[in-house]
């Protein structure tokens, strides 16, 4: 067993977010080839590059070099300064794409985070603002950090033109607290918000009578709320979605989203959310799959104690976490089926928490 | 002294001094309750406040305890000894550099004070140098007590001691007294006295201890071979061992270690070894007494016992001079014997494996034949079980497994540990370092095997009918790795590769295919994801699709990879959310489907789960009534009646849980903290103790304190090992990831009171902070109104002041302390200075002054041209709107560069300056520390205490014997203030009509004509000069005769004085005493009748 040279090699325009977080947060420099190069269009995508300059933004003594043909990129970490910070996002991704590594980084700056993003705030590919508010942000508080931990929803974009604007407010810790969720419990409680925008406010009504006719054989404790945004808040394009979550009674949380198709009723698209979101319960886990690295990072950060969760099997982007997380943190999961679990294949992720300490935090 | 018996006392069983003692016992028997209770309520209530109060002082903040309880790793104990102390008993004394070290590790310190001197500088820089890295426990040591002859003296020195000791530690701190020392020893119950003490201390674990594994080197090796030593004349780099036990928390593999002396290196490889000192267990114990041949056996760090030095993989045998065979009267070594020994055996480990029986059962008469094919010896076998990636051997090891276990069992412990053939009964090796030395994975790993093949023998049971014994490890075989290479091989070469194949691996699928029709298969994540070379996706289509590749895996494997490669292409985002599958989902629609998640809900709970638990219930007792049948009704009814009760201690729990969080709450915070500690501990030990591959488990958990270690390091520099001297200790301080590197270090410092002199800012200091001991160059800095840190040239006199300087990264609230010089023959107090740090940053904001000054060079009634404050219109134009200032105090701002003199500027006043006027311009210019670290690398010198940094900018130009710069701006010279002449000040003649007559102006100038009685002169007749001259005479005379008379009264005064003052400094001395009568006399009233009041309080009550 060999140590990791401290100059770390990836490959590959895979995995790049969770990469960069683990360089930042470990300290060590990375260096990342081959991105694209047998592409029609090689190197690094805008939205990289401006994921990128908000990651230089949001610290203090990063250098990040980018070969010529884009192929190749250097990154020299810094300390996570966080304080205020605005940032224009590009259309091609949505802001969950820039806020997810963010609030793996947040809890570590220097200065509590208080970050605006603009661009758009619900599409098919990343979190939605709403999931993130709802979702990510109750996960965080599993590790201690829930003390001024806010998304605000100033106003909300839809793809393609976007416009709208969140504002991200975390505090910083000192260190995470160490995880132990094995139970996942039962579901006590669905929420939902269905918004709406440029559209006719109607839409989101309907898209929750929708909802409702499949949930509410299951508990009567459902609340969807419409979400309606009008005029300068409302974006720049029309748009509507809906986003579930159940919450266990152990608080673990599932969650669901659909968001408008051209030519999708909105009915159809809140039966898509609804069935996700049962699909998503019927996984069971105390973790769903969107936040198993969220969930696996604070863990590895943890004291140096033994951290324990239950989630289902890792999906692709865990399974590199993984070993992300061990060619940087030096960190390895014990992962063992959860006794107990049945017929579902649900596993037990333990670790040994590296004690990682937030050495940015000033103590004057 | 007298070790003469006494004779013991017989006390009298008879006659009144018995009775008396009788009845004595009989009181002291009898515990008397209401001889500490309380006088009154009052004082009830006083005596319960303390106790609460006292016991809150005892709380300490809960720290968790990361060692552990079961094997603890040594206690590091210090000795402190000062150079005026002669070296007497045991105790050895390190330079300064090693007694910082040890500082930095130490559980105790044994602080050894001459009573006889008492207190010496040294010490007190020990203890300073120990405040500022956590305070380990110290006990204090007085010794050379047996120079002082008189008791009294003695008392009031010991007394004196103490009282500085506890000032300087904590009130009660424990100090020992050692008497004085006797035929070259200090008394033997004394010693033992305090090594019980030593024994049964427990310690507080330090916060910075906490967070770090370390270890002190017990032995040192160098690993480099030999032949690039001699080809580089021993300057090439070193590969280094180091061996210890672990302290602070768990070592982990990938985490840089700081060798303080040395510098940060790379940890090449870790491996655990036997406790070469283990603890006593309930074997050892029965033994009370070492035997002869134990007592060889001296755990002695960094020396050589018997010539025999035992390494993770190696024996090492010292032979001194030449070694000859027969040579018996000379006594012989350990490792002299042992390769003599090896030197007799004749017959081989194969031979003697052959000529053993075994049996499989103690009682079986048949010893087990073995067959030819299987030459392998039990240590080899248990290599190849470990990773089975080589296929080719597995055919002879299906055979062998019975014997394989047996056999391991036997020889493991033999052949494991040694690598060299020693089988006969007279090896070399006795049997005595078998418990200590045996590697323990030795004995996990033959226990492994055992597991495997009962794994084994369930799928023997599932094939049945094939009657050849098929091995394989039921951990690899579910990883593809093995069939996935092998598919990959069938691609390339697949003409010869069905042959190739071995023939128990052909069965593999059809066997795992019936296996996993009837048991979910388990698949190990653990290696699948950290020891497979699979991608993330292989791993899990592989999952999804195992069954159907399996079919025609050649076909199937083809179109796999074609596929992964479209999707390396640009459709597969980085996204979080996977896409929705509509046509998935549209199970949803199904009411069977909706009603089956049911039981996840709350509302779903009674209907679903709990009735299925309840039915297995059922089942289980109706298949234990089917199996115990009719045998006895009581048993049946007892089982029903147990069941019963752990039902009704399920519901009892249950509803402790809903409706007991107020008695839970109950606990206090303090006991809920340290409870929850314990479960975390708890957790901690259990989660990883399943995993028995010690690999596995380093690689998950690392090493924990305790365990004794073989940490090898890569590039040490080769004048540890050249230079190296066992006397200074050898730490190995693991650090952070966030240590490893470099930024600005912020801290709050502050100057020793005792230290002497002032520190300079950008002088370079030696710090010592965590794990490191460096030179760098710090900027002082005080915080100027929260607006900007403003740099100071030198450290404040008695204060606090921030200190930036570059250097490693070390967690905020980590104490240090820092010198000049480490030298020892350095005058005066050596610590410099202490701290602690801030902040860690990456850029710094430390500002100076500077004053930008020009001249006016015209000017008009409120504007002013100002120069030779810029040299550009550029420089000007980055000042626009500055607020400037004249000397005399009239603001002003600049406004715009002008053409003409290059630098020049307009500036606007509130007033109009002079010509004579000097403007200038306050600005900070920000300054950031020089980037300049330097470790203290006094390890690598021949002469430990002798490493000298960088020098001091005096010390420079003393050494250099140059004088300070002198910047001729800067002296101080006479001023010279030319008069100034001032026009005279001109009211115009209409004006002047017009003003009042008060504001007129007045006729100043002196009047310049003499006037009438000036012109006149005076002349006077005789008789007039006569009188006059009288006149003055008797003026002159009285005159004196005034002085003479003052001159005597003040005389009289004076002794007049002087008697009084010391008339009143009697009456003074009087009063005193008299206020201090009636003082005394006033208190002795009051406190009776507080007493009084006191008495008669309850009572009054009472009525």
């Amino acid at each position: 067993m060999t140590l990791p040279s401290s100059l770390i090699q990836f490959s590959g325009h895979h995995y790049l977010r969770h990469r960069l977080v683990l360089s930042i947060l470990s300290g060590k420099p990375i260096r990342i080839d081959k991105i694209r190069p047998d592409d029609k269009n090689p190197g690094l995508r805008d939205y990289e590059i401006s994921l990128l300059r908000i990651l230089e933004k949001a610290t203090n003594g990063t250098i990040i070099e980018i070969s010529v043909t884009g192929t190749a990129l250097l990154l020299k970490p810094g300390i996570i300064s966080g304080g205020p910070l605005t940032h224009e996002c590009p259309l091609s991704r949505s802001v969950g794409y820039f806020l997810e590594p963010l609030i793996m980084l947040a809890p570590f700056a220097k200065r509590p985070f208080q970050l605006t993003l603009r661009g758009i705030t619900t599409d098919d590919h990343d979190l939605s603002v709403d999931l993130i508010r709802t979702v990510t942000l109750p996960h965080l508080q599993l590790f201690g950090i829930s003390d001024g931990l806010e998304l605000r929803i100033k106003k909300r974009g839809s793809p393609p033109a976007g416009g709208g604007e969140v504002q991200f407010l975390c505090p910083i810790v000192k260190q995470v607290t160490t995880l132990n969720f094995v139970e996942p419990g039962k579901i006590k409680r669905i929420r939902g918000i269905a918004h709406a925008v440029r559209v006719s406010p109607q839409f989101s009504n309907r898209m929750i009578e929708a909802s409702r006719s499949v949930l509410n054989r299951y508990i009567p404790d459902i609340y969807l709320y419409s979400d309606v945004y009008k005029g300068e808040d409302s974006g720049k394009s029309p748009g509507y979605a809906l986003s579930l979550l159940a919450e266990s009674t152990t608080s673990a949380i599932y969650c669901a989203e659909a968001t408008s198709q051209p030519g999708v009723a909105p009915e159809d698209v809140a039966l898509l959310a609804t069935r996700s979101l049962l699909t998503e319960i019927g996984k069971g886990g105390c973790v769903d799959e969107r936040h198993q690295t969220l969930v696996l990072l604070m863990m590895v950060l943890g004291s140096e104690d033994v951290g324990r969760c239950r989630m289902g099997e890792p999906t692709v982007r865990t399974i590199q976490f993984l070993r992300d997380v061990h060619s940087l943190f030096g960190t390895t999961f014990k992962i063992v089926p959860a006794e107990s679990s049945g017929s579902s294949n649900q596993l037990m992720y333990s670790c040994y928490g590296t004690g990682y300490v937030n050495v940015n935090r000033s103590l004057a | 002294m007298d070790d003469r018996p006494h004779r013991a006392h017989r006390p009298s069983q008879s006659g009144t001094k018995a009775e008396k003692k009788k009845g004595k016992e009989k009181q002291q028997n009898s515990f008397n309750e209401k001889a500490f209770a309380p006088k009154s309520g009052r004082r009830a209530e006083r005596q319960g406040r303390r106790n609460v109060e006292r016991d809150q002082t005892r709380l300490h903040v809960p720290l968790v305890n990361r060692t552990p309880d079961d094997e603890p790793p040594p206690v590091i104990v210090a000795i402190e000894i000062h150079k005026t102390d002669p070296q007497r008993g045991k105790g050895s004394h390190h330079g300064r550099c090693g007694e910082e070290a040890t500082v930095d590790i130490a559980d105790l310190v044994l602080l050894m004070i001459d009573g006889s001197f008492g207190f010496e500088m040294e010490s007190f820089e020990f203890l300073n140098v120990l405040q500022s890295h956590g305070f380990p426990k110290v006990i204090g040591i007085l010794t050379h007590l047996d120079l002082i002859k008189k008791a009294a003296t003695l008392r009031d020195t010991k007394k004196a001691l103490k009282k500085r000791f506890w000032t300087e530690i904590y009130q009660g701190a424990k100090l020992f007294y050692l008497s004085g020392v006797l035929n070259g020893r200090y008394p033997d119950t004394e010693i033992l006295n305090l090594s019980r003490f030593v024994s049964v201390m427990k310690f507080r674990p330090l916060v910075f201890r906490n967070t770090h594994p370390y270890l002190l080197a017990d032995r040192l090796e160098d690993l480099t071979p030999r032949e690039l030593v001699r080809t580089s004349k021993a300057k090439c780099d070193r590969t280094v061992t180091v061996y210890g036990y672990i302290h602070g928390t768990n070592l982990r593999l990938g985490t840089k270690v700081h060798i303080p002396g040395v510098g940060d290196l790379d940890v090449k490889s870790i491996a655990k070894l036997g406790d070469p000192c283990p603890l006593p267990d309930m074997n050892s114990e029965k033994r009370r007494k070492l035997s002869e041949k134990k007592k060889l056996l001296v755990h002695a760090p960094m020396s050589d016992v018997g010539g025999v030095v035992y390494d993770k993989d190696a024996v090492y045998v010292n032979v001194p001079g030449s070694f000859t065979r027969g040579n018996a009267d000379v006594p012989q070594g350990e490792g002299e014997q042992m390769v003599m020994d090896l030197q007799d055996v004749n017959s081989t480990l194969e031979d003697a494996v052959a000529r053993s029986s075994i049996k499989l059962f103690g009682s079986s008469s048949k010893a087990l034949v073995l067959d030819d094919n299987t030459g392998h010896v039990g240590g080899q076998e248990e290599q190849h079980s470990d990773d089975d990636d080589d296929d080719a051997d597995g055919e002879d090891a299906d055979s062998i497994i019975s014997e394989d276990e047996a056999f391991s069992e036997s020889e493991m412990e033999d052949d494991e540990a040694d690598p060299s053939p020693s089988t006969s009964a007279h090896t070399g090796r006795s049997q005595r370092r078998q418990p200590t030395r045996v590697l323990p994975s030795s004995s996990k790993s033959s226990k492994r095997d055992i597991e495997y093949a009962e794994s084994d023998s369930e799928i023997e049971f599932n094939e049945g009918d094939d009657n050849k014994r098929v091995r394989f490890d039921s951990d690899d075989d579910h990883i593809p790795s093995d069939e996935d290479e092998d598919e990959e091989d069938a691609n390339e070469q697949n003409t010869d590769n069905e042959e190739n194949l071995p023939k128990w691996k052909r069965n593999i699928s059809h066997l795992l295919d019936s296996s996993s029709s009837q048991r979910p298969r388990r698949r190990d994540w653990t290696k699948l994801i950290y020891s497979s070379d699979l991608t993330p996706d292989q791993i899990l289509s592989s999952n999804k699709e195992e069954d159907s590749r399996e079919s025609d895996a050649e076909v199937d494997e083809f179109f796999h990879i074609k596929k992964s490669d479209s999707t390396n292409d640009d459709e597969m985002l980085d996204q979080t959310k996977e896409p929705l599958n509509p046509e998935a989902l549209q199970q949803w629609e199904d009411e069977e489907m909706l009603d089956s998640i049911r039981n996840l809900f709350i509302t779903g709970a009674s209907t679903g789960d709990a009735d299925e638990g309840g039915e297995a219930e059922e089942g289980e007792e109706a298949d234990f009534e089917d199996l115990e049948g009719g045998a006895a009704d009581n048993t049946d009814e007892k089982a029903r009646a147990d069941a019963l009760a752990a039902k009704k201690a399920e519901l009892k729990r249950k509803f402790d849980e809903q409706y007991d969080e107020p008695s839970s709450s109950n606990v206090d915070f303090y006991t809920e903290k340290k409870d929850e500690m314990a479960r975390q501990l708890e957790l901690n030990r259990a989660e990883f103790a399943a995993i028995e591959d010690p690999e596995t488990r380093a690689l998950v958990e690392g090493y924990a304190p305790g365990a004794y270690v073989r940490i090898e390091l890569a590039d040490v520099p080769c004048e540890l090992v050249n230079h190296f001297d066992p006397t200074y200790p050898i730490i190995v301080g693991g650090l952070l990831p966030a240590e490893e590197r470099f930024g600005f270090v912020q801290v709050r410092i502050k100057r020793h009171r005792w230290y002497t002199r002032t520190l300079k800012t950008n002088d370079p200091l030696i710090f010592s902070l965590g794990w490191r001991r460096f030179q760098t160059v710090p900027i002082y800095s005080l915080d100027d109104h929260s607006i900007r840190m403003r740099m100071l040239k030198y450290t404040p006199e008695h204060m606090h002041c921030y200190g930036t300087f570059y250097g490693p990264v070390t967690l905020p609230n980590t104490g240090f302390c820092a010198f000049n010089t480490l030298t020892s023959d350095a005058p005066g107090f050596r610590v410099a200075a202490t701290g602690v740090v801030l902040d860690i940053d990456r850029s710094v904001k430390i500002v100076k002054k500077l004053k930008l000054t020009g001249v006016p060079l015209k000017i008009f009634k409120n504007t002013a041209f100002i120069k030779d404050m810029f040299s550009s219109a550029l420089e000007v134009a980055k000042f626009e709107g500055a607020n400037i200032r004249t000397v005399s105090g009239i603001r002003g701002q600049v406004k715009k560069a002008l053409p003409k003199p290059d630098g020049a500027f307009r500036a606007t006043f509130e007033d109009k300056v002079l010509m004579s006027d000097i403007v200038f311009l306050r600005a900070w210019y920000s300054i950031e520390p020089r980037k300049f670290y330097n470790p203290v690398t006094s390890l690598l010198l021949s002469d430990k205490n002798q490493w000298s940094g960088m020098r001091l900018t005096g010390q420079v130009r003393r050494d250099e014997g140059q004088k300070t710069p002198l910047n001729v701006n800067s002296t101080y010279k006479r001023i010279e203030r030319p008069e100034r002449r001032f026009n005279p000040l001109k009211v115009p003649a209409k004006l002047q009509s017009a003003l009042p007559y008060a504001s007129k102006p007045k006729l100043m100038k002196a009047q310049s004509r003499q006037t009438y009685m000036q012109k006149r002169a005076v002349v006077m007749e005789p008789e007039e000069k006569k009188a006059v001259a009288l006149m003055q005479q008797i003026r002159a005379l009285r005159k004196d005769q005034v002085a003479r008379r003052r001159e005597k009264k003040s005389e009289r005064r004076e002794a007049q004085r002087k008697k009084a003052e010391k008339e009143e400094a009697k009456q003074l001395e009087k009063d005193k005493e008299k206020r201090k009568e009636h003082m005394r006399v006033a208190g002795q009233k009051s406190k009776r009748e507080a007493e009084i009041e006191e008495g008669r309080g309850p009572k009054r009550r009472k009525t």
